[in-house]
């Protein structure tokens, strides 16, 4: 590790304005899962630390007077998992208790892996997946971005050297009937080869009012299948076969055949997850 | 360098210490505690886990300034 200094604001004010004054060679660090490795091989040198730990508005969970679920930035996956979530916000709760390992999951933060942006990380499946909305402190004020604003499409995000992710608010519980993620890795504390995730809502009729497929870890960012999502969207969920559903989020997303071995079979993981993802949204009691 | 108090197995220890100390080290080489082991130092193998105020982490992936505030058991 380069040496660096390390700086603990108590307040967001603080916080950027700290960042605003040692930018661009400052860095924010709240569990540092992600940071510290990178920085024990030099892959990244700040000079200052700009740690999020002592600021308490950052971590914690409550839902919005809309109905909206803000999870704070620096909110733990442990805290993530124990939240006893209710609605579709469950699987928020299960996609945290079931990522890494369980002493990363006690350090490592929801917002600490949107920033870091690794696309093999759920949290960035299950934020572009949902349609999340992220709060982005400014040294000028507040402002909101969606995931596809967020990212950049090459990889990484597009924040400012001396802006903070704050919060992410998802959608009110009954904004989706069932939402589903489904994953491979090679190992339990792995990181994905490939995620899906399929939000649906259902109306009344059982029709699919609303479908949204994110797929993650095959691209820098992750991919919605919205050619596919349209052409679900309106049909009876009961007469939705997931089989070919699958084969066209495959195929929309990586392309119809061909490629190297390699991506032949990441198109046939995505194809199997896709499957798993919406045989599970699709039967949900609630849809 | 930073002056840093850390309680460990319920001992506050204060010592002076480079930024980049991990908490491993803290314990291991200031606390002088080495059943805490060192082993992958890329929070893979667990063998540095310790209890931080009730919950398990990789010691060799946290800051010992990150940990500061906090009460740990090492093992």
């Amino acid at each position: 590790m380069k040496p660096f200094t390390y700086l603990t604001p108590g307040s967001t004010a603080e916080a950027v304005s700290l960042l605003d004054e040692y930018a661009p060679h400052a860095r924010v660090i709240a569990g540092g899962q992600t940071l510290l490795l990178a920085m024990k091989t030099r892959a990244e040198r700040p000079g200052v630390l700009v740690s999020l730990s002592g600021i308490a508005d950052l971590a914690g969970l409550r839902v919005a007077g809309s109905g909206e679920l803000v999870v704070g930035a620096t909110t733990t996956y442990a805290a993530l998992a124990k939240a006893g979530l209710t609605g579709w916000h469950a699987e928020i709760s299960a996609v945290g208790g079931d990522l890494a390992d369980r002493p990363v999951r006690t350090m490592g933060t929801i917002g600490g892996a949107l920033c870091a942006a690794d696309p093999r990380f759920d949290m960035l499946t299950l934020v572009a997946g949902t349609g999340a909305q992220l709060d982005v402190l400014a040294p000028s004020g507040v402002r909101t971005l969606t995931p596809q604003e967020f990212f950049r499409p090459g990889g990484g995000i597009k924040l400012a050297p001396n802006e903070i992710l704050a919060s992410i608010r998802f959608a009110a519980a009954d904004a989706f009937t069932a939402v589903a993620f489904e994953k491979f890795r090679q190992r339990t504390f792995d990181a994905a080869v490939a995620s899906v995730l399929c939000a649906v809502r259902t109306d009344a009729g059982g029709r699919l009012a609303a479908i949204r497929i994110a797929v993650g870890a095959v691209r820098p960012v992750p991919v919605l299948a919205e050619g596919t999502a349209a052409e679900l969207t309106g049909s009876p969920a009961a007469y939705v076969d997931p089989d070919s559903a699958a084969t066209r989020i495959a195929t929309e997303v990586l392309g119809a055949s061909g490629g190297t071995p390699e991506e032949q079979y990441r198109r046939k993981l995505v194809q199997a997850l896709a499957r798993k993802a919406l045989r599970t949204a699709l039967s949900s009691p609630r849809s | 360098m930073q002056d840093v108090t850390i309680s460990v197995n319920g001992r506050e220890i204060s010592a002076e210490i480079d930024e980049r100390t991990l908490l491993l080290e803290f314990i291991r080489d200031v606390a002088g505690l080495t059943g805490t082991h060192s082993g992958c130092l890329e929070a893979r193998c667990g063998c540095c886990s310790v209890e931080m105020d009730g919950n398990i982490v990789k010691s060799c992936n946290v800051l010992a300034l990150c940990s500061a505030a906090s009460a740990r058991r090492a093992w």
